[in-house]
């Protein structure tokens, strides 16, 4: 299999490595191979990206969207999917393939939290949506006088706007799931012949591992530039102690972000220092945003009213609409590892916001390193930051494992280091195995008392004593696998 | 289908592949129950659940709400408990009550099946709401699923000396018709775990595939029908000679569930087959229950209740496969009659000087309203720990057993409170409506939440025509599967779609005549338009003491031969 100068090179090598290096070989060569088969699979270069829109009342249309993203997404195809409800008409690029997956609800009415989008699919003109290639599958109740109504009336609009269908509209009763999985072929078949056939080529956008540090407007707290809020909303709901606020920013200049970067807002006070706030946005994903996790501070003040953080209160009050004054803080010391590196990420609380970035980073990208998130909040139901996402993540196996510590939802008190003892074997091994380690959010004490629980899983699970365990984090700092932001 | 080709193993329906894969109704509930990923459960354990007396749900009206803060929908859980025959302690009450508040969302729902229901636990709350229900002596255990649910027993004691005797055979039934898994424990209770390698316990009666559908026991003392006997898959009606009670006789194969645009599924009442001595009832119980497990289809769902097995086997092959087990006969069915079917509201003494008092709460809700505060009221008696709480089907609640000595202390508190019995109509106090939207992932339209403001609109046409003291049974479902027993209602409404019902005229006052359907589909304008035109011929055409029902089946559904 080999030419003998290979074999040589081989030997020559094999015969100065440890065991440790020939495990951490094994590994690598494993990931070489995925490597090269998975760009073999893909190419998604010269395929268009598809978007796939669902109308749903039961969650129906949602799950078959994340089915049908997977075999999209396998027969190499830049795929991304979304309610119809947030999106506008003008999100829909023409230049992609787009497939809506539509409810009916009662009597041929869409799902009702997608009624505003089809009355804006409605007054849109002739045309408006000219040349943009779609499928519409309905799934519908035949018991029911008008059958798959909404789907109908989309396919409808979708014509008149100057859609090309490039498969037959399908309509399913209650026991679509039968049909469901071929209907999915003969889609991804279609597609392919679609892309085959496809005029223009789409852009792709080629991610680098690269980084460089830029300079000048926007990149210190001397040269802020100015941004808008977009949106606003809290994360958690009712029952939590929490106000965690994600505001999403968009801005004109013509400026990057890394993951793992920070935004620095510049306070009205400008006597203020500006403050950092980690950036939960992926730059790729997420084009020309900047989205933050922003707990607000309180304090009971000695007159016993409520008090709050200046900076938390000033960003939580922010509007849509409103301008802020911000720069990027770049953050040279927690970069997301290169794409075939498997990873380990503990963010309890706002400390998810970085893994948020890197995950649709990674999910934008490819990636073929696995992800491991580790989680941590008061209540399951309430607490549970971006939890629609993670769970979309697992599904569509960009995420593929995620351990979660809930710490008021049981009588005694559970954090995430007493997730990470117990996965003790499985943490152990991906180190082993060159996974890099995140730690953000508190430095006191989440990051003091995960960094002493890693010292006891290493020694326990290695056999060796707590100063060889520190030793052995030590290694994985210098090799920039063990990285922290923590405040 | 004849029964051999019923039933073969490809056939079956995925839930009962659940159900004999489940170990004894564990499935992974355990595994589920502590995966904080999600609030909900999986398919299998979603069924599973409900043999444990809970359903998991979300709140459909937060679902945008719940997207747009990037959270999954609010689910969480109805819990429904056991109470044959809905009698507690009043320590067990206030137990109760304390408990809805810190686990659920404090409003406890009083059922028409003579319990009280949960909503709102989120599954971290499951296990310590379970708990404390075991340490007031109270469970779920088969509230819900394929088994036999809770057993209703007829509620007022004025009326026969020997109702406590024949009340409590809805616990006797209860117990003898229990599963007999260790599950329940194990899950909520941190009970031993059965060893993978071990089968799950021995059960004669649901073995290891449980009903095929659901299977409901109620029993009524004549002249009153508060049950809806004929809406139970068995309807006992306690015979006596008004000293002694000597057993019941036994209807069979009523049941309301019906789909919309399904002509294969109906509402049906149940069929008297005969008498049984009080000795043997709860033997023939057992037996009717197994017949049906072995003969009940087991491949389409919608065909599964005790009502299409009789219509398909025929009523006589039935009962004599159920008389071949007994290894006896039943004996001819004994006369009796009914004449009501409302709870006898307020105050009442019985044969021994007992009060009891049976207070409207309306459609079930324990809650306070600004001049009528139930919660507290019931919170402030309980802790008097003087009388007992009994759960009416028709979703109230009575005092019973107090001594003449209590009974002010208690006639205070219902004054202070705002308690009263003259407040509302007599149409008002038979009104029920089944929980619907916004938890119910079966509801189409609006239940328990449009019930008070539609009952006002049918009080002002009553008023207009001079009907103000009839009372008019009118129940709202949100869905064809009938919670609210709207097939034997006077005006019966059952859910459609948003803000459209099918409107059911006819049935009788005391629940013994199905009504029929007057407009597949009706909006409350509609509605009302057509009670008004029927009301109006109503109070000029009635024959003394007709009901409105009876009038209505007449004029609207009655042919007559030329």
């Amino acid at each position: 299999m080999l030419s003998k100068d290979q074999k040589a090179l081989l030997d020559q090598l094999l015969s100065s490595t440890t065991p440790e290096q020939k495990v951490w070989l094994a590994g690598f060569m494993q990931g070489q191979i995925g490597l090269d088969t998975d760009a073999q699979a893909q190419g998604t270069a010269d395929k268009p990206p598809v978007m796939i829109y669902y109308a749903t009342e039961t969650g129906n249309s949602k799950a078959l969207s994340l089915s049908l993203m997977k075999s999209v997404k396998a027969a190499g195809f830049k795929v991304k999917n979304s309610a119809v409800n947030r999106i506008k008409l003008e999100d829909i690029d023409p230049k992609t393939i787009a497939i809506f997956l539509c409810s009916t609800h009662g009597e041929g009415d869409p799902p009702e939290t997608s009624i505003p989008f089809f009355d804006r699919l409605k007054a849109a003109a002739d045309n408006s949506l000219k040349d943009l290639s779609y499928a519409v599958l309905g799934l519908g109740d035949s018991s029911y006088e008008i059958f798959c109504g909404a789907a109908t009336n989309l396919d409808t609009q979708l014509k008149r706007l100057g859609g090309e269908a490039f498969q037959e509209k399908e309509l399913f009763d209650v026991d679509y799931a039968i049909y469901t999985p071929k209907w999915i072929e003969s889609t991804v078949n279609n597609l392919n012949k679609l892309a085959g056939h496809a005029g223009t080529a789409p852009q792709i956008v080629v991610v680098t591992e690269e980084q460089t540090l830029h300079t000048g407007k926007g990149y210190t707290r001397l040269e802020p530039v100015k941004g808008i809020i977009k949106d606003t909303l809290i994360l958690n709901d009712i029952d939590s102690q929490k106000q965690t606020y994600h505001i999403e920013v968009t801005y004109d200049d013509d400026i990057h972000y890394s993951c793992g970067d920070a935004i620095g807002i510049i306070l009205p006070d400008e006597n203020e220092t500006p403050r950092l706030y980690s950036i939960a946005s992926s730059p790729s994903y997420h084009e020309d945003e900047i989205h933050m996790t922003v707990a607000l501070a309180t304090y009971t003040k000695e007159d016993g009213t409520i008090g709050y953080g200046l900076a938390s209160k000033y960003l939580a009050d922010l509007k849509e609409g409103d301008k802020i004054s911000f720069y990027i803080s770049q953050n040279q010391l927690f970069n997301l590892a290169p794409d075939d590196q498997d990873i380990i990420m503990v963010g309890p609380g706002t400390g998810i916001a970085p893994f948020r970035s890197f995950i649709f980073e990674r999910a934008e990208r490819g990636s073929e390193g696995r992800n491991w998130l580790f989680f941590g909040d008061q209540h399951a139901h309430c607490d549970f930051l971006y939890q629609a996402e993670w769970q979309e993540h697992l599904a569509t196996e960009v995420l593929h494992k995620i351990d979660l510590a809930f710490s008021r939802d049981q009588d005694e008190k559970i954090y995430v280091q007493d997730r990470i003892r117990e996965q003790a074997d499985d943490v152990v091994e991906w180190l082993d195995n060159g996974a890099v380690f995140y730690v953000c959010g508190a430095k006191d004490p989440m990051s003091k008392d995960v960094h002493k629980t890693l010292v006891d899983i290493i020694s326990d699970k290695k056999s060796i004593d707590r100063d060889a365990a520190e030793d052995y984090l030590s290694d994985m700092e210098e090799q920039g696998r063990y990285l922290r932001d923590v405040y | 289908m004849s029964q051999d080709e019923l039933n073969k193993p490809e056939n079956l329906s995925p839930v009962e592949k659940m159900k004999t894969g489940s170990r004894g109704l564990r499935a992974n509930l355990a595994e589920e129950m502590s995966n904080s990923l999600t609030g909900n459960i999986n398919e299998t354990e979603t069924q599973m659940i409900k043999f444990h007396g809970s359903y998991a749900q979300d709140d459909r009206s937060r679902r945008e709400e719940r997207e747009r803060k990037k959270l999954e929908w609010a689910y969480s859980f109805m819990i429904r408990l056991r109470i044959p025959g809905g009698d507690i302690t009043a320590k067990q009450w206030l137990g109760l009550q304390k408990s809805c508040d810190t686990h659920a969302n404090g409003t406890i729902k009083i059922t028409t099946r003579q319990t009280v229901q949960f909503h709102g636990v989120v599954k971290a709350h499951m296990k310590p709401t379970m708990k404390d229900f075991d340490a007031l002596g109270l469970d779920s255990i088969a509230a819900c699923g394929d088994v036999n649910r809770n057993v209703m027993s007829g509620g007022n004691p004025l009326l026969a000396p020997y109702h406590a005797e024949v009340h409590a055979y809805a616990d006797k039934i209860s117990e003898a018709l229990l599963p007999k898994t260790g599950a329940f424990k194990e899950i909520w209770l941190d009970g031993e775990k059965l060893p993978q390698d071990q089968p799950a316990e021995e059960d004669p009666l649901y073995q290891d595939r449980y009903l095929p559908r659901k299977f409901k026991i109620g029993i009524v003392i004549p002249p009153h029908n508060e049950n809806d006997v004929f809406s139970q898959d068995i309807g006992l009606i306690a015979i006596g000679d008004g000293k002694t009670f000597e057993g019941f006789n036994v209807a069979i194969g009523g049941g309301f569930g019906a789909t919309h645009g399904n002509s294969k599924t109906y509402p049906r009442l149940g069929t008297i087959i005969g008498f049984v001595p009080k000795d043997k009832a709860i033997e023939a119980c057992w037996q009717i229950a197994a017949v049906q497990r072995d003969y009940g289809n087991r491949e389409d769902r919608r065909q599964a209740r005790l009502k299409y097995t009789l219509d398909r086997l025929g009523v006589e092959f039935f009962k004599g496969e159920v008389e071949k087990r007994l290894g006896f006969k039943f004996e001819e069915a004994r006369p009796y009659s009914f004449t009501h079917r409302g709870d006898a509201f307020g105050w009442l003494q019985d044969h021994k000087n007992k009060w009891h008092y049976t207070m409207f709460v309306e459609t079930g809700l324990v809650k306070d309203l600004e001049d009528y505060k139930v919660k507290t009221a019931l919170k402030e008696i309980a802790e008097l720990d003087c009388c007992g709480f009994r759960f009416t089907g028709n979703q109230n609640v009575m005092l019973i057993d107090i001594d003449k000595k209590n009974k002010t202390k208690i006639e205070k508190i219902l004054s202070k409170n705002g308690i009263s019995t003259d407040k509302q109509s007599k149409t008002r106090q038979e009104a029920i409506a089944c929980v619907a939207l916004p938890t119910c992932s079966l509801a189409l339209a609006e239940g328990q939440r449009y019930l008070p403001e539609f009952v006002s609109k049918v009080e002002a046409l009553q008023d207009k025509h001079g009907l103000s003291d009839k009372p008019i049974t009118t129940r709202i479902t949100g869905c064809p599967n009938g919670c609210g027993r709207p097939y034997v209602a006077e005006i019966g409404l059952i859910g459609k779609a948003p803000g459209k019902y099918v409107l059911r005229l006819g049935g009788d006052y005391v629940g013994k005549r199905m009504n029929s359907v007057y407009r597949e589909e009706a909006d409350e304008a509609e509605i009302l338009e057509i009670l008004d035109d029927l009301f109006a011929k109503y109070a000029s055409n009635a024959k003394d003491g007709e009901s409105f029902g009876d009038f209505a089946n007449e004029l609207l559904f009655t042919q007559y031969a030329i």
